[in-house]
């Protein structure tokens, strides 16, 4: 269950590119550049919270497309084009 | 600090891998995207004021939508995707 390796890997990796440390440092930066004062802190943290709430929608979807492309159902026709060298 | 370093040296590793591996679906090669995505980056991060940052990313952002229409061109079976959303892997 919680300890399948596969899980495990799925939660690092959501884990790792959801929450990156440059994005910390940049919220932060943004917030100070924006000119944001007291009055505006509401907006803006409904701004952060939609924002995440759309991030993890669309990163539901990526899930969904991804496992319905290449996942069990075997009807993957995606293919990468052979690669070419570098001359 | 280390820690951050490094950590952020994968991201950027990553990112770039990204930019490589998309690109050549479309037959540009990783020797040609990756010098110029670092480019772009390089730019926005340098010489970018916070309004063409966020106008850059506003518009980066509203490709994701895609993702959307891609879940749904795929036809996945949504029963199973509901599931397993709240339910771990057995």
């Amino acid at each position: 269950m919680i300890n399948h390796p596969g899980y495990i890997a799925v939660l690092v990796g959501l884990v790792g590119t959801s929450v990156a440390p440059w994005m910390q440092f940049y919220l932060q930066a943004a917030v100070v550049e924006k000119g944001i004062d007291e009055k505006q802190y509401r907006e803006s943290r409904i701004e952060v919270v939609v924002g995440c709430v759309v991030m993890s929608m669309i990163a539901f979807f990526i899930i969904v497309s991804s496992a319905g492309r290449f996942g069990s159902r075997g009807r993957a026709r995606f293919r990468t084009p052979p690669r070419r060298r570098w001359r | 600090m280390a820690v951050l370093f490094l950590v952020n040296l994968a991201n950027v590793a990553a990112n770039f891998a990204g930019i490589a591996g998309s690109l050549e679906l479309f037959s540009v090669s990783r020797y040609i995207s990756v010098p110029i995505g670092a480019a772009l980056v390089w730019l926005l991060v340098v010489k970018g004021t916070y309004d063409s940052v966020e106008k850059v990313f506003l518009v980066a952002s509203s490709f994701y939508f895609a993702y959307i229409v891609s879940a749904l061109m795929v036809q996945p079976d949504w029963g199973k995707a509901m599931e397993a959303t709240v339910t771990p892997v057995g």
